[in-house]
């Protein structure tokens, strides 16, 4: 997750005309490298369709903590008691 | 129910929108005489969140003073400088004064503003931010903590159609859609093919999401080279440029592709209204306004 404003859903508005970010001009926007390989890479429909998954708030306590253990253990995949989405993918 | 509510989703008639300036300074006798200029054409009026990454008189307390004044606020919350506790006291704060249109945006980045040196916060996205204005809504905040009887908010977003990757900003539309906005208000866009693709394709895939595109009054091509160079996401071909540089009255060249783009723009499927904005302050809104049809409001 490079993307300097953190966002988990996208691209923001202030992505250049040559494809750079907002922030650091000199960079391609992250998004649009990961829909770039979304596009064009064989990758299975199940995967592509995750790209427009609502995505949750980051829970800030795993800041430091491992993904992969997170990933393993399922922890990543807690969300906040109240968040729902209405497409059922949490 | 708020107007913007009522003539987005009861009637086909065209809905137009502009920003509200924002206050630094001069109280309530500057609200007034805003008020008194945007009233009679537009049915709501965005309440800005620290335009541009520059501090200025809050979200809230500005939608406040304009609903005051008889203008009705679609307060924009952004999430450069908030985290999720702040945006959704935000949102409560809009409901406690009877403010139902709020609009979630991601926000311009620290860098576009005077005070680069800041925390950039972006706790939750703008994405993230629609699902919990529609969560509460439904009676909980983020929490599940109980709120009754739950607010009715209008939920809005804000899309960029000509910015990389185009067909994707489609894609983000009707995430947007989802997770609960009802409309969208668009960057403003110079290219007409780009804008007319992004339409196509939101009719196409999320028909009951509402487009409200913008446009801009400019005075001369000054303005135009400036969002081209300065502003990230913005765009304008250097022949339209030209086209106003090199005629021999600016102000009415640009006035003119102003109207171009305008009518244009309503043509467009899911497109109801425009949004405006307007950096010249002078006769030329009302001149516009009447060449699209419109007649002020009385009341």
């Amino acid at each position: 997750m490079t993307c300097p404003k953190t966002l988990r859903n996208g691209p923001c508005g202030g992505v250049r005309e040559n494809g750079n970010c907002e922030v650091i001009p000199d960079m391609q926007c992250v998004w649009l490298k990961a829909y770039d390989r979304k596009v064009f890479l064989p990758l299975p429909t199940v995967w592509k369709e995750h790209f427009n998954e609502l995505r949750p708030p980051v829970d800030m306590r795993l800041q430091g903590s491992s993904s992969w253990i997170n990933l393993v253990t399922k922890r990543d995949q807690q969300t906040p008691a109240g968040w729902s989405t209405t497409d059922g993918a949490h | 129910m708020s107007q913007m509510r009522q003539k987005l989703e009861n009637t086909y008639e065209a809905v137009f929108t502009s920003e509200f300036p924002a206050l630094d300074g001069g109280g309530m006798a500057k609200v007034e005489k805003n008020a008194a200029r945007l009233a009679p054409w537009f049915v709501g009026v965005n309440a800005t969140d620290n335009p541009a990454a520059h501090a200025h008189a809050s979200n809230t307390a500005s939608a406040i003073a304009m609903k005051m004044h008889g203008i009705e606020p679609i307060m924009q919350i952004v999430c450069r400088d908030k985290n999720r506790l702040a945006i959704q006291a935000d949102m409560m704060g809009a409901a406690l004064h009877g403010i139902e249109n709020i609009s979630l945006l991601t926000g311009d980045d620290v860098t576009a503003g005077d005070e680069p040196e800041t925390r950039r916060v972006f706790d939750i996205d703008s994405t993230q931010a629609i699902n919990i204005a529609r969560i509460i809504t439904t009676g909980t905040y983020l929490s599940g903590r109980a709120i009754k009887p739950a607010p009715d908010f209008y939920i809005s977003a804000v899309e960029n159609p000509a910015a990389p990757p185009f067909d994707y900003r489609i894609e983000r539309a009707l995430k947007k859609y989802r997770a609960g906005a009802k409309y969208l208000q668009l960057q403003i866009c110079y290219h007409p093919d780009r804008l007319e693709k992004f339409c196509a394709g939101v009719a196409k895939i999320a028909p009951d999401l509402k487009l409200i595109p913008t446009i801009v009054l400019v005075k001369s091509a000054k303005p135009m080279s400036f969002m081209n160079d300065k502003v990230p996401g913005i765009d304008i071909p250097l022949d339209t440029i030209n086209r106003v540089s090199s005629a021999a009255d600016q102000t009415e060249e640009a006035y003119k592709l102003t109207v171009e783009l305008a009518k244009h723009a309503m043509t467009l499927p899911s497109v109801r209204g425009l949004h405006v904005t307007d950096f010249r302050h002078d006769d030329s809104l009302d001149r516009l306004m009447y060449e699209l049809g419109q007649k002020p409001k009385t009341n």
